[in-house]
């Protein structure tokens, strides 16, 4: 079976992948926004029209491809959980076992795949 | 001369008959002249305020009052400038906010409150009569709040109304001592709802987010104005210049400015910068005729020899002038000032020689000035007073974004309503220009491109730690899935933000139609610009010849948070520190910065298209929703950190404000 520091190891960088998509989305979606505080000469309108409604585009489909998670994601997810479900019935069953706690970001996204966490197994932000 | 009527209805007229007329209604009396014009309100009771013998009125006894509709008939100096002006009534900005305070059982501040009521047509609520002495400096604190600030707090606090101007009318005291100091009243009853603390920094000040005052600037401060002369006449006169600005409405005259005062050391040489500043910055926006002294010498200070054909005069120059320094003008004058000691100290004295006196002797519309001596971070500053009158703003509001210091002895005299417009003046910019707007943009677009990057090194870490376990079953079971996973993100970090990059280089393009790599690599190094290693990958995807020299090199970054307003109740400055960690924890805090300590890095958003070294001293609230950026090197490409930033002020630390970066060079 799969030893708890590669299971934390793989979960952690997991619910980072999602926690950067949602980065990178929020950074594209400040562009429009620095566009609100800039004064846009007439010639240069359509150019910023341009950035508005490429940026959508842009932010719609990283949300889309990665803040939604992947089939490729989803199919990680799904293998690493149906892992430790096989020999111990439950996630949270193995995560008290092996006394784990996962990221927040990680428990939505196996939340996500069908394999909810208990609140106990999540870690605390760092406050 | 000009007359200006005004009607009073019988609700404003019962409370006049409580005395208040009787010394003019006693007088019953014709005076000379001719009221052939007033005498026509039927059935009226008419009486006039003389100003220079040149106005009449007659009054009839108190008793005819009753009931009675009264005109009052208010004169006008006969001053060529304002002949015929007051024909029609200038609309104010704000007349339904306005509190004049006058002084009980005083015929000429009464009148002059009249006659500002009529000009604005206020309601009788709107005047205040104040139970004070003639001094026009009282001995003490108490004193003041006795004969002024008790009742004037009680009508704020219960008007019913927002009351966002307080008008001073003549005889109302002008201040008040404290030590050697003394405060001036317009300065504390700006602040009158709150405790007085003096010389407390004044939260407005030249705050870079701000061209007029908002609600909840009105919350902080409350705009009020002073106007007081040696004779009533002249107190109208300042009152009948501030509509003749009104009514002319552009600024039409020179701009006067020395810029070098009399005094040496490091105040006086901030204060100097900061008019050249303004001289070579802010001035030119105004796009009005300017005249200037200029510094040949260090040790020698040169003055304004004379104004003539002027509307402004800022200046450093000799404390006393005489009203031949004013030659004649045609334009419209509107602000006078004088950096200087204690110019404002009265402006009652017939033979008076400090400024503000002077200026309203001579046709300026409004000034300001110092009741007793003070230093020079006290003076007056004219970036936000002219910011503020090119937006719109009133003088009053104005003065209240210019002036540093509150419950201090600065004060401003007349119309606080008054505003002027500047021909072809331009709005100084408010907003970002396209080439920083662009610089933003890329920062944030680098980011993202940052993020996607390590979303794929993270891929391939899944992949590593998987392989690493060395457990057959683990592999057997998730390495093709870790496979998949990284086949998917592979080299795609650059396929969203490339969407949007060639749109930034076509906004700062010289034809936006057509950017080019030429055009965006010009704008590149026009701005000083580098960009993140990832973003320079965007654009050279779209065959952009970014030159290495116009990449950051490995390991570069920055961080960029905006200055909070956490002591929105008084100006301070504040310092900063920042962390930066490789754990969300900050157990493992790589770097560490301290603005006060160290200012090296640390950068400001000084103007608003131009970041700026911190001064040692830190940055002022005046500069709150402004950028405040550090950076460094030697970080790692696609790296993860935390960073943390505070804000601190007079020893107290506000609270992190925690983002998230990723290296992108």
């Amino acid at each position: 079976m799969i030893d708890k520091t590669t299971y934390k190891t793989v979960a952690d960088k997991l619910g980072e992948m999602q926690t950067l998509a949602s980065l990178a989305e929020d950074h594209v979606q400040a562009v429009p926004m620095v566009l609100e505080d800039v004064q846009v000469p007439g010639a240069a309108t359509i150019a910023a029209n341009l950035i508005t409604r490429t940026t959508a585009t842009a932010a719609n489909s990283i949300e889309a491809k990665y803040v939604t998670p992947s089939p490729a994601m989803k199919a990680m997810v799904v293998a690493l959980q149906q892992f430790v479900t096989r020999d111990f019935g439950s996630v949270d069953d193995f995560l008290g076992a092996e006394d784990l706690l996962v990221t927040s970001a990680f428990a939505s996204l196996s939340d996500a795949c069908g394999f909810p966490i208990s609140p106990a197994y999540i870690a605390s932000p760092p406050s | 001369m000009s007359l200006f009527l005004t009607t009073l209805t019988d609700e404003e007229l019962d409370p006049l008959t409580d005395g208040e007329l009787d010394p003019l209604l006693d007088s019953g009396s014709e005076l000379e002249g001719t009221v052939a014009a007033v005498s026509s309100v039927a059935g009226a009771m008419l009486y006039a305020v003389p100003l220079g013998g040149t106005v009449t009125a007659h009054a009839t006894t108190a008793a005819s009052l009753a009931g009675a509709k009264v005109s009052l008939a208010a004169a006008v100096s006969a001053h060529s400038t304002f002949n015929g002006m007051l024909d029609t009534p200038v609309p104010a900005n704000e007349p339904g906010q306005v509190l004049v305070v006058y002084r009980s059982g005083d015929t000429d501040s009464h009148n002059l409150a009249l006659y500002y009521q009529s000009i604005y047509a206020l309601s009788h609520d709107q005047l205040l009569a104040v139970p004070c002495s003639t001094r026009e400096v009282l001995d003490t604190y108490a004193e003041f709040q006795t004969e002024v600030e008790d009742t004037v707090l009680e009508r704020v606090m219960g008007a019913g109304y927002d009351i966002h101007y307080i008008v001073v009318c003549p005889n109302v005291p002008g201040g008040f001592r404290d030590g050697e100091d003394v405060i001036s009243t317009t300065s504390r009853l700006s602040r009158v709802n709150f405790s007085f603390e003096k010389n407390l920094p004044n939260p407005l000040f030249d705050r870079r987010d701000l061209t007029s005052l908002d609600d909840d600037a009105f919350e902080q401060v409350l705009v009020c104005s002073r106007i007081d002369a040696p004779t009533l006449a002249t107190a109208m006169q300042m009152v009948n210049a501030g509509q003749s600005v009104l009514k002319q409405g552009t600024a039409n005259g020179t701009f006067f400015i020395d810029p070098y005062p009399a005094t040496a050391g490091p105040s006086a040489q901030t204060y100097t910068e900061e008019l050249v500043e303004f001289t070579g910055r802010t001035l030119p926006l105004l796009h009005v005729d300017t005249f200037s002294t200029v510094s040949a010498n260090p040790y020698e200070d040169l003055v304004l020899p004379f104004v003539e054909q002027d509307s402004f005069m800022w200046a450093c120059g000799a404390d006393r002038s005489d009203d031949s320094f004013f030659h004649w003008t045609g334009a419209i004058r509107v602000f006078l000032y004088n950096a200087d000691t204690d110019s404002a100290a009265t402006v009652r004295n017939e033979s008076g020689t400090r400024w503000p006196q002077l200026a309203i002797a001579n046709g300026y519309s409004n000034t300001a000035g110092s009741m007793s001596s003070v230093t020079e971070d006290h003076y007056l500053r004219p970036r936000p007073f002219f910011h503020a009158l090119m937006a719109g703003s009133t003088v009053g509001e104005a003065y209240l974004l210019a002036v540093p210091y509150l419950d201090s002895p600065e004060t401003v005299f007349g119309d606080p309503l008054v505003t002027v417009s500047f021909v072809g003046g331009e709005q100084p910019p408010v907003k970002l220009n396209v080439q920083t707007g662009a610089s933003f943009m890329l920062d944030e677009l680098g980011q993202a491109s940052a993020c996607m990057y390590r979303r794929e090194l993270l891929a391939q870490e899944i992949r590593q730690a998987i392989f690493a376990s060395g457990d057959i079953e683990t592999m057997t079971l998730l390495l093709y899935k870790a496979d998949d996973l990284k086949k998917t993100l592979e080299n795609r970090y650059t396929e969203e933000v490339r969407l949007v990059t060639p749109y930034v280089a076509a906004l700062v393009a010289p034809d936006p139609r057509k950017p080019t790599s030429d055009s965006f690599v010009s704008y590149l190094v026009s701005q000083g610009l580098k960009l993140p290693k990832l973003l320079a990958d965007v654009y050279r995807s779209y065959d952009f010849d970014i030159p290495e020299a116009r990449v950051e090199s490995s390991g570069t970054w920055h961080v960029d948070f905006t200055l909070e307003d956490l002591q929105p109740s008084v100006g301070v400055t504040y310092q900063f520190v920042l962390e930066l960690a490789t754990d969300e924890a900050f157990e493992n805090v790589v770097v560490t910065a301290n603005s006060q300590y160290d200012p090296t890095r640390w950068l400001y958003q000084k103007e608003i298209d131009e970041f700026t070294d911190i001064p040692s001293g830190g940055v002022p609230s005046s500069f709150i929703s402004r950028r405040i950026r550090y950076g460094g090197t030697g970080l790692t490409l696609g790296s993860v950190y935390y960073v943390r930033f505070a804000q601190r002020a007079q020893g107290h630390q506000f609270d992190w404000v925690t983002q998230t970066l990723v290296v992108a060079s």
